[in-house]
């Protein structure tokens, strides 16, 4: 079913496809829209940091314990805000963001943020992901640190880590050993520093500190600054 | 004034109005029994000048020191007598009014007894009254010759034209960041067919020209502070992020800038860049950044020849002094979402009849090319629904007529046929108002010359079909069948509303109401441009739905009306203002809480209340309120109103506990 919002110009449609989402800002002279693929995201919400318009919403995870990357699915409940300039697209990992001008999908160098230079170019290394199998660009470095001691093994971000840096850690089965629980490990060898795990953990016990992006080229400092500010305010 | 009261009762026949009910002879007779009468009269028309001299003359015979004109409401002719009085050489507060004719003739014109007898008691109370009287002083206040006109349309512009061409200085508060207001998104004026564009222009560019003018667009009143001939006003300028010093109005930064959105101007049909101006020719012509949909990509900035941008750009206020305000606000448009049957908001080819307009129009969404938003095909049958929103008693509609709707439908589908003669338009229609100069004509027109159908009665319900055509469904009341017709496009007549903010808006100026959520004027008949409010006008839709044609001629009678209190250079403010007894008042604030006027203030040293007696309209409820009986009102002090208590129940000897 497509949702339809007409009340006022510009017309927005919502058209709920089977693995992604379209939103469609429609003038009378242009038509505008977003896709939103549910399968390729990994909620690292870096679409919703990096919005310069702040549009993009991260679901609220409160009063859930435990969480699943369903549950970080990002939306737009307000289109007719979003200035379509492509950050989010740009930036998301897994390509799970496309848009159109149209009915054309625009290609990421045709994005006037890529083309007049205001972004730089991502240097970025490709790393496989098991699941939702699909190759995801690494481009920031930075650090994890996990506070253990806030840490109550619900395993949430063993669910949502796209490069499976936690794991979950079966009890040993020594004699005379307290804790018969399961326990989550982290080795960050594959880490991407997206931050999908900070945003799943519902102890705050997770915390991710960006402290740069791998890029080249020219860009535009004004926009590009404030974004890298907002981008490490996980 | 210590000599004894001497009262002349002077009875008004008022033509036939009061005399052809009540038996002015006798009750002039009876009336000589009053208490300090020593004069009664009765003439065919007090107002007149023969009927002033009466009073006059037995004023400067000493005969008489009090006057009380019995006749009609002071409403009418308080002022008139005053005067009288004032040139005959006394205080011209020594004078009360007596309506018989509203109170007592009128009302009652087939029972003459009863009427009889009202009137006497009303003359008995004035003649209570007036010997209590005390003589007062009008007080002078200066004014300051400039005035502050808020709104910046049609009515606004015209408003600050005539007063700047008079030489008072206007400061023109407009809150978009461009003047012209609705009438600038219109695209034809009926019934001339003028280009709406082409007559604004003009007006436009001569506000921005004219040097008495001080344009503020992108601004809002935040307060007003002070009273007639001394407001104080402080202005809220919001941040253009470009600065309007400098923009040269270029448009370099709206060429390369990276963001689409929607355009107000265009009802959001159109896109528009993040910096923008409303549309080609507005005034001033320098650009704005709409900071919600800005990226703060830094192109424009970096782009703009003269360095105007700045993202960094802060709100900021400013306050001016000004002796009048008009003020000029202007409507909002219904919104038909709200009436669930006509499919507004649901259907894709329901419009209403603004963005109708902009269709129209040779510089809108489809350069003036009509397409229907679902397929961008030209309609080829047209159904027009009038009064959607006006003349509704429903929970969602207005009562009033929104005047315009007859007119602009018939304007709109007369310009569509001109393009489309073969296209078929429906108007759908309970009366057919074309009231003004020439309008009857253009409605004669487009039905005989244009074969545009009128068909009477309203539509029930409207369903779309898979071709996302309309199909609606009414009665034609005058051939007593039911219809059911297809439309390309349904287009809705919706009503002019008052603004949102209105509430906020009367609140800070201190203007009243109407029951239409319209802004009150002091007379229905003989003040429509005044407010309750001294020294605060009205012009345009802002008190009740207009054409451009009523809209500028009530914005130059404001002008005139605010010119003429400031032409002086002051002006004179009826004393009836209330005054606190230090002695008495105990500082409790009740009086400051129940003030509408802010004219009360707590003195902290001397732990009073004191008023202002320019700001107090002298409405009393502080008198009433003052739990020390502290707050005395001129010409309304409790003497004078228990004497006309007791006047009214003669049988009562006397009022215990001074009437409370």
């Amino acid at each position: 079913m497509e949702d339809i919002d007409i009340t006022m110009f510009p017309r927005v449609k919502r058209i709920p496809h089977e693995r992604f989402d379209e939103l469609i800002v429609k003038f009378y002279d242009l038509e505008q829209s977003i896709e939103f693929d549910r399968c390729k995201c990994i909620g690292c919400g870096i679409c919703s940091r990096a919005c310069p318009n702040q549009v993009i919403y991260m679901p609220s995870t409160e009063g859930k314990i435990r969480i699943n990357r369903e549950d970080l699915i990002p939306s737009i409940p307000n289109p007719r805000d979003c200035s379509f300039c492509g950050t989010c697209s740009y930036l998301c990992p897994t390509s799970a963001i496309w848009l159109k001008k149209d009915g054309k999908y625009i290609k990421r160098k045709e994005f006037k943020i890529v083309n007049k230079n205001i972004v730089p170019i991502l240097d970025y290394e490709l790393i496989e992901l098991e699941n939702p199998n699909v190759e995801a660009k690494a481009f920031l470095s930075g650090n994890v640190e996990v506070d253990w001691k806030k840490c109550i093994s619900c395993m949430s971000c063993v669910n949502v880590c796209p490069t499976s840096c936690f794991t979950k850690q079966l009890p040993k089965n020594e004699e005379g050993s307290k804790n018969k629980k399961s326990k989550p490990s982290f080795n960050g060898k594959n880490c991407m520093k997206c931050g999908s795990c900070v945003n799943a953990c519902s102890q705050g016990a997770i915390e991710l500190i960006i402290d740069g992006i791998n890029q080249s080229g020219k860009f535009k400092e004004i926009f590009w600054n404030s974004l890298i500010t907002r981008l490490k305010s996980i | 004034m210590k000599d004894k009261p001497k009262v002349g009762v002077y009875i008004c026949h008022c033509g036939i109005n009061i005399a052809g009910v009540i038996n002015v002879d006798k009750l002039a007779k009876e009336a000589q029994d009053f208490d300090n009468v020593v004069k009664t009269c009765s003439y065919k028309f007090m107002c007149s000048e023969n009927g002033q001299k009466l009073i006059q003359k037995d004023i400067k015979d000493e005969l008489v020191n009090r006057v009380v004109v019995a006749a009609c409401s002071p409403r009418m002719h308080e002022n008139t007598f005053r005067l009288t009085c004032k040139e005959a050489g006394l205080n011209q507060f020594l004078f009360e009014q007596a309506n018989i004719r509203e109170h007592a003739s009128w009302v009652n014109m087939n029972d003459s007894e009863g009427a009889y007898g009202i009137g006497r008691d009303h003359i008995r109370m004035a003649v209570g009254k007036v010997s209590k009287l005390k003589p007062l002083e009008l007080t002078k206040v200066p004014v300051e010759p400039s005035c502050l006109v808020v709104g910046g349309g049609i009515a606004g512009m015209n408003s600050a034209l005539s007063l700047a061409k008079e030489g008072y200085q206007v400061y023109l508060v407009e809150k978009e960041p461009s003047i012209g207001g609705h009438m600038a998104q219109l695209d034809k004026t009926f019934p001339t067919m003028d280009c709406s564009a082409c007559i604004l222009t003009p007006k436009t560019a001569e506000v921005a020209r004219n040097e008495n003018i001080h344009l503020l667009p992108y601004s809002e009143v935040e307060s007003v502070d002070g009273y007639v001939g001394n407001f104080e006003i402080t202005i809220h300028h919001k941040p253009h992020y470009i600065d309007q010093d400098k923009c040269t109005g270029c448009g370099a930064c709206a060429q390369d800038c990276i963001v689409e959105c929607g355009n107000e101007f265009d009802l959001g049909m159109k896109s528009r860049k993040a910096t923008y101006i409303p549309f080609p020719q507005a005034v001033p012509n320098k650009y704005t950044i709409d900071m919600k949909h800005c990226i703060k990509c830094g192109i424009c900035q970096e782009i703009c020849p003269v360095g105007a941008v700045n993202y960094e750009d802060k709100t900021s206020y400013s306050k001016i002094k000004v002796g009048t305000i008009i003020l000029a606000t202007g409507y909002d448009i219904f919104d038909p979402s709200v009436i669930t049957q006509y499919g507004y908001g649901k259907y894709e080819n329901v419009i209403t009849a603004f963005q109708m307009e902009r269709l129209l129009s040779s510089v809108g969404p489809t350069n003036g090319k009509v397409k229907r938003p679902s397929d961008k095909k030209d309609p080829k049958t047209i159904i027009f629904l009038q009064c959607v929103g006006s003349r509704d008693f429903n929970e969602h509609g207005h009562k009033y007529c929104s005047r315009v709707c007859c007119m602009y439908a018939t304007k709109q589908a007369r310009q569509y046929k001109e393009k489309h003669p073969e296209a078929r338009i429906y108007i759908f229609y309970i009366d057919i108002r074309a009231f003004g100069k020439g309008y009857e004509e253009f409605y004669n027109r487009a039905g005989l010359d244009y074969g545009i159908t009128y068909v009477r009665g309203k539509i029930a319900e409207v369903y779309e079909d898979e071709d996302k055509n309309i199909i609606v469904r009414g009665e034609d009341t005058l051939l007593q069948r039911q219809i059911e017709l297809k439309a390309d496009l349904f287009v809705l007549s919706v009503a002019l509303e008052p603004r949102a903010d209105m509430n906020q808006l009367t609140r800070m100026f201190n203007v009243q109401k109407s029951e239409d959520g319209f802004i009150m004027e002091a007379h229905p008949k003989l003040g429509p441009i005044e407010t309750l409010t001294e020294g605060i006008f009205i012009a345009g839709s802002v008190q009740s739905p207009k054409d451009i044609p009523d809209t500028v001629a009530q914005a130059k009678a404001a002008a005139s009306s605010a010119a003429g209190l400031m032409a002086s250079g002051e002006i004179e403010i009826e004393p009836y203002y209330s005054t606190v007894l230090d002695f008495k008042c105990s500082g409790c604030k009740s009086c400051l809480s129940v003030c509408a006027f802010n004219a009360i203030t707590y003195n902290e040293t001397g732990r009073i209340a004191e008023i202002n007696k320019i700001l107090c309209k002298g409405c009393g409820t502080c008198v009433s309120a003052c739990p020390s009986l502290a707050i005395v009102q001129n010409h309304f002090d409790t003497n004078q109103l228990n004497a006309m208590i007791l006047q009214a129940i003669p049988n009562k000897s006397k009022i215990e506990n001074g009437g409370y």
